[in-house]
């Protein structure tokens, strides 16, 4: 395994709290890690850890084999990190800001420039590049920011937070550039409270609540052994979705609980049960009450509310 | 170095970017400069106001009226003490003169020896007082010399018609001794003729005169008895002449006889007389004439004396005795500039070093505070922090900038106060350069300690701006020191602000060697090394916060 991050028993303590309690996991070439987790889970401080701004309480990290004190110098070349507070030179221009950047790494004047032109190709900000940063829009923003934390070519690229005072478009945009990345050969290491977005997304997602890791692994697998329920969604004409409810219960449909989401029924059925028949009790019992069915999906529960199960639960 | 010259870069476009800072950068000492030239530019106090009542004395009021306005004053009269300290207290004029009435022994001499000047002042403006003071003082001043002179020309006349009179009555006392002399000198004659007298007369008695008018009478005798004799013996003839020959030989003897009686008659008297003038008498007149020839030329040496001295009135300067020991204000040293009437200049050279530094002492805290507090607070600073640059190369760097920024407005005012001024810079300028760069040092990372210290840029900004009041209170630049407790006179002594202007002071002023400014500049150095150790101390902890 090409192991980038092992983080074995990690803890964390300031100022007498335990901010990280005992987290264990690893992040590997090429990985797309999501770090989920409610506010003040300590998804940012695990990523700030992580690239050395607090030395751990406990535990043991490893970057690439080495001991993290002996990595920390080859962490801060390699690493990038695009904060949830922009961290550029808003009175600068684009250029400017991704030339003074690149000096911090380093990089020579002629490696230097050509990064410049990439990573503005990157994040599609090439005919922006001589505006000064105050001047362009938030999403601007964010994808400059991104492109500082590239400015160096890092391995590992942390975002924290990426999504955060985005709209939906600006948010599959950013998503649509962080995958690009990806594709490129990077890791991701994503923090993000976007549940939804990132089981689409992730290769791997840990779940963090009050500083503990509560699952990690992929979207599938934290689906597959944190789910009880399955979600069926029906949308129907004229639409009459607390009579359907108590008229399929009635019908003898096993319902946990149903919700009304975005015009549409949710029903929660036992996962112990078989999706083909309840589909087919709702598909016998629609007609019967004069509803005309305009679409229909069985699936096992959201992500999120996996996510919201799990953080409630434990 | 190269990340260094990458920040520095980076703080330079940021701190230029826009124009008003950039103008603020160089016309910020130039603007300083020109204010503090044209403030200090003229010897004289322009525009003090002052209120003037004068009850009893309107002539000596319209005196010091028409003096002050010739100096520029603005007066305006009062019609009562109170109205006069009214205009005082709303700050209409800065002082409230009265002329009063007092007891004086020389009124005789000049009526305006019974006046007296009575300042009221309003103390809280403390330096302005005593300079308004010193000007009215000046006027007084030149009018109390006119009166002084007027009754010591008085005296002197006095003094110079007793010189004339001596000079005048000198004469007679010279003809008295002069005739003494001669009488002296006549007396001794008349004394050794008397001598000489003395010894003839002596002699004419040693020449037996009776005994020889006793041989001429025997020998008459014998020429009676011859005659007698031979007479009988003679023819007629030879009768005849023996007859005439002794008729006119015994007429002849007859007569030396009796010649001989008057002379030794004479002789007795003119012995008589002689022995009168006896010589102990003589000598005691003699010797009298010569103490009154003594006497009266003691007396002329006397005369002589006192006419010598009242004679040296005539050359003594009245101001001289008006003011014995005048008080001249001169520069210490030879090559300042010494403005006066006729020549008017500037003081700046004067307030140039602590010009200076209060400007560094304003500046490079606030500067480096805000430096730091914005690059504490911007965005970018995390970025900087993962970075694999050094904490300590963006303190160099924060260091560096402000050291340049502030270098190059001193720079400015050093250049001007050179070129428009005429304030010698060249002479000492590796000196002057050296302590500039510790000050300059100094107050930058003092202000990198605040800005540390604090957590928002209003904070700092009061922070830095405390820490120059504080020194600036704390030095003779707003209040006289030596009214202070003592431990404040040494907490005053280590004060860098005072430290830096003594000792620019000594360079710019004075041309002092490096030897006499050393120990300051090595309390400056210990003060910079200290203070280097705080930054790092407080940059740890504040880095730590940070996270």
């Amino acid at each position: 395994m090409d192991d980038i991050f092992v983080l074995n028993n990690i803890s964390l303590d300031l100022d007498g709290n335990k901010i990280l309690k005992e987290l264990k996991f690893s992040i590997t070439k090429n990985d797309f890690l999501g770090i989920l987790g409610p506010s003040g889970s300590g998804k940012t401080t695990l990523l700030k850890l992580m690239i050395g701004l607090y030395p751990p309480t406990s535990g043991e990290l490893f970057y690439k084999g080495k001991s993290f004190s002996d990595a920390l110098p080859q962490i801060r070349k390699e690493v990038g990190f695009a904060s949830q507070k922009y961290s550029f030179y808003s009175d600068l221009t684009l250029k400017e800001n991704l030339t003074y950047f690149g000096r911090l790494y380093n990089l020579k004047k002629e490696l230097l420039t050509e990064r410049i032109d990439q990573v503005l190709t990157l994040v599609e900000l090439t005919p922006h590049k001589d505006k000064k940063v105050m001047h362009i829009s938030g999403g601007m923003q964010r994808r400059l920011d991104i492109a500082c934390a590239m400015i160096h070519d890092p391995e590992v690229l942390f975002l924290d937070e990426p999504f955060t005072g985005l709209d939906p478009q600006l948010r599959e945009h950013i998503l649509l550039l962080i995958k690009k990345i990806w594709s490129q050969g990077k890791t991701i290491v994503l923090s993000s409270h976007f549940i939804n977005e990132m089981e689409g997304q992730c290769k791997k997602v840990c779940i963090l609540k009050e500083g503990s890791l509560l699952t990690y692994g992929t979207p599938i697998d934290i689906r597959k052994n944190n789910t009880t329920l399955y979600e069926l969604t029906l949308q129907t004409s004229p639409g009459k979705y607390p009579a359907i409810a108590s008229y399929l219960a009635d019908k003898g449909l096993n319902i946990t609980k149903y919700a009304l989401k975005e015009n549409k029924l949710v029903l929660y059925l036992p996962k112990e049960g078989v999706p083909y028949n309840y589909l087919r009790n709702v598909l016998i019992g629609l007609p019967e009450i004069n509803e005309f069915l305009l679409n229909i999906k069985i699936d096992t529960i959201s992500f999120e509310e996996i996510f919201e199960e799990l953080v409630n639960k434990k | 170095m190269i990340t260094l010259f990458t920040i520095l870069e980076k703080n330079g476009r940021q701190l230029l970017r826009s124009k008003i800072s950039s103008l603020i950068i160089v016309l910020g000492p130039l603007l300083i400069i020109f204010f503090a030239g044209l403030a200090l530019s003229g010897a004289a106090l322009k525009e003090v106001k002052l209120s003037l009542y004068s009850p009893n004395e309107p002539d000596l009021q319209d005196l010091l009226l028409e003096k002050f306005e010739k100096k520029g004053m603005i007066v305006t009269v009062a019609s009562d003490l109170a109205q006069c300290k009214e205009l005082v207290k709303e700050g209409a004029t800065n002082i409230c003169v009265e002329i009063a009435k007092k007891e004086s022994t020389l009124i005789q001499y000049d009526p305006r020896f019974g006046n007296q000047l009575l300042f009221y002042v309003d103390y809280s403006k403390v330096r302005l007082v005593w300079i308004v003071i010193n000007s009215i003082k000046t006027i007084i001043n030149e009018q109390n010399l006119e009166i002084s002179t007027h009754l010591l020309t008085k005296i002197t006349e006095n003094f110079q018609s007793v010189s004339k009179e001596i000079t005048t009555k000198r004469a007679l006392l010279d003809t008295a001794i002069e005739k003494g002399e001669f009488v002296e000198r006549n007396f001794e004659d008349v004394s050794a003729s008397l001598e000489a007298a003395r010894d003839f007369s002596i002699s004419l008695q040693n020449a037996q005169l009776p005994h020889l008018q006793i041989l001429i009478s025997n020998q008459l005798l014998s020429l009676n008895s011859l005659n007698a004799t031979l007479s009988p013996a003679l023819p007629p003839e030879g009768k005849i002449i023996l007859a005439n020959y002794y008729q006119t030989t015994s007429v002849a003897l007859t007569e030396l006889n009796s010649k001989l009686g008057g002379i030794i008659l004479a002789n007795n008297q003119f012995t008589t007389l002689l022995n009168r003038a006896e010589p102990t008498q003589t000598r005691t007149i003699q010797l009298q004439l010569q103490e009154n020839v003594n006497e009266l030329k003691k007396l002329r040496q006397s005369l002589d004396k006192i006419h010598n001295q009242l004679a040296g009135t005539e050359n003594i300067k009245l101001e001289e005795i008006l003011t014995p020991i005048p008080i001249l204000i001169n520069p210490i040293s030879e090559e300042q500039f010494v403005p006066t009437s006729s020549t008017p200049g500037s003081y700046l050279e004067y307030l140039l070093p602590a010009l200076l530094v209060l400007i560094i002492l304003f500046i490079a805290p606030v500067l480096s505070s805000t430096l730091v507090m914005k690059e504490r607070k911007s965005s970018a600073s995390f970025r900087n922090k993962i970075a694999p640059v050094s904490p300590f190369t963006f303190l160099f760097s924060t260091y560096f900038t402000a050291l340049i920024l502030i270098s190059f407005q001193t720079f400015i005012l050093l250049l001007i106060s050179h070129f428009a001024f005429n304030i010698n810079i060249i002479q000492n300028l590796p000196l002057i350069t050296l302590v500039l760069i510790i000050i300059i040092s100094l107050y930058t990372i003092v202000g990198m300690i605040i800005a540390h210290l604090f957590n928002t840029e209003e904070t700092a900004l009061l922070g830095t701006m405390s820490f120059s009041i504080l020194l600036l209170v704390l030095s003779e630049f707003i209040l006289p020191i030596e009214a202070a407790p003592l431990f404040i006179g040494k907490l005053v002594g280590l004060n860098p602000f005072v430290i830096t202007e003594t000792i620019l002071r000594k360079i710019l002023v004075f041309n002092l060697p490096f030897a006499s400014v050393l120990t300051g500049i090595v309390l400056l150095l210990v003060y910079l090394i200290l203070s280097v150790g705080l930054l790092l101390v407080v940059t740890r902890f504040s880095n730590k916060e940070l996270n």
